[in-house]
């Protein structure tokens, strides 16, 4: 199991640059977002759509960053590993609803370990939470099983604020 | 009265035992080829009660009736194995291997009883992938897709309800990936298809099939300059099968 934390990029600010907005609620950002130039396709990670439906099936407000111009389209990687598309905090989200980490990651973690009982599937998670103040953001990148997600949880939520 | 699904299951049972018999590597050749008929009339059997049950709104059945067909699809593909490994062609053996150990997880996940059955056939079959075959280098596509369609609904994936790994009226859903490009190819630990592996690499006077390690002429890279300490080799990238269980690769 490996957790690292990074700064990332002012999310709104990126998305803005982009032609996009955030959408209320979790949103789930394109693969390589803090990269992005204008006018490039979003790519997401091909359990978006799927996440996003676990999600919303048991009460989480979740959608993905649109594309503004030619449109979304999604990477499926034929492996066990199972990559959780970027996810993104509001600072304000978080305020109002601090043990929305711990949910999310609780239904990743239940679903997966359903749906490839027996095998054992590397995971990847990357969780994007955003500074109160200074609206900068913090990216916590996760690798290692599905039983060990819960310390992704325990990280965010030990995480410094400005 | 007598229930039609414990007449049928019965008489299920019976047949099944004349050639679960048969799933040993010492079994006869010639019994093995005459068991794979009988499994496939076994399989559309099992997939015909399944339609029935559902129809009856016996959903259990129906789920029970699913994890059968599936245990049929890899019981055929394990005889398959068996079959091709005596005929010296372990490659197509190591597909079908694959194929019945990706049926057995099906059938475990569609009916719990039949997840306690099986669990013998799935030890049996993860010792043989690591003992009767080498150590194999799996490969994985990453594909760029814009369209989703649902196994289900036939729909679009992105806006209907139904989600990927679940069982809907007894059977299971997938996505049908469409409008498909191809981005990149990678080593990987853990393929989702074990069949995706590297087949063939180039060595002095040919190439060396990674299964039987025989050196064969490499007539395709013949004409292929081969720069100083890089190797050339073959893979599978993708592969698609068929509902008799057949594997075309790609």
């Amino acid at each position: 199991m490996a957790i690292t934390i990074d700064d990332y990029v002012d999310v709104a600010q990126q998305a803005q640059d982009l032609g996009s907005s955030l959408p209320p609620g979790l949103a789930l950002l394109p693969r390589d977002f803090e990269k992005l130039t204008p006018g490039a396709d979003f790519l997401f990670d091909g359990q978006a759509t799927t996440l996003e439906k676990i999600l919303r099936g048991r009460g989480v407000e979740v959608a993905r960053l649109e594309a503004p111009g030619t449109g979304t389209a999604f990477i499926h990687n034929k492996s066990h590993d199972w990559v959780v598309p970027v996810m993104f905090i509001g600072s304000e989200l978080l305020k109002s609803d601090p043990n929305l980490v711990s949910a999310c990651i609780d239904i990743v973690k239940d679903h997966i370990l359903e749906r490839f009982k027996g095998i054992n599937p590397k995971i990847k998670a990357s969780i994007v939470v955003e500074r109160t103040h200074s609206k900068s953001s913090t990216r916590i990148t996760y690798e290692g099983d599905a039983a060990g997600l819960g310390q992704l949880a325990k990280v965010i939520r030990e995480l410094p604020d400005d | 009265m007598t229930d039609p699904w414990a007449v049928w299951w019965r008489a299920f049972d019976e047949r099944l035992a004349e050639v679960a018999c048969l799933l040993y590597l010492t079994r006869d050749i010639e019994l093995q080829r005459a068991g794979e008929p009988i499994l496939s009339a076994l399989y559309d059997d099992a997939e015909s009660m399944r339609l029935e049950m559902l129809a009856a709104g016996r959903m259990d059945e129906a789920l029970r009736a699913l994890g059968t067909r599936y245990l049929m699809d890899a019981f055929r593909a394990e005889l398959r194995m068996y079959v091709l490994l005596k005929e010296g062609d372990p490659d197509h053996a190591w597909d079908q291997l694959v194929h019945a150990e990706t049926a057995y997880i099906h059938a475990a996940r569609a009916h719990r009883a039949i997840e306690a059955q099986i669990a013998e056939y799935v030890t049996r079959l993860a010792r043989l992938e690591q003992d009767a075959f080498p150590a194999q280098v799996f490969m994985s596509a990453g594909l760029i897709v814009r369209r989703q369609q649902c196994s289900v609904c036939g729909g679009d994936y992105q806006v209907c309800e139904h989600i990927v790994g679940e069982i809907y009226d007894a059977e299971f859903c997938h996505i049908r990936l469409m409008d498909v490009t191809a981005d990149h190819f990678a080593i990987v630990e853990q393929p989702a298809n074990k069949m995706c592996r590297i087949t063939h690499f180039s060595t002095a006077g040919g190439k060396r099939n990674r299964m039987t390690w025989a050196v064969t002429p490499d007539s395709g890279n013949a004409s292929r300059e081969i720069p100083d300490g890089a190797m050339m080799a073959e893979a599978v990238m993708m592969t698609a099968s068929d509902i008799e269980g057949t594997v075309a690769r790609y």
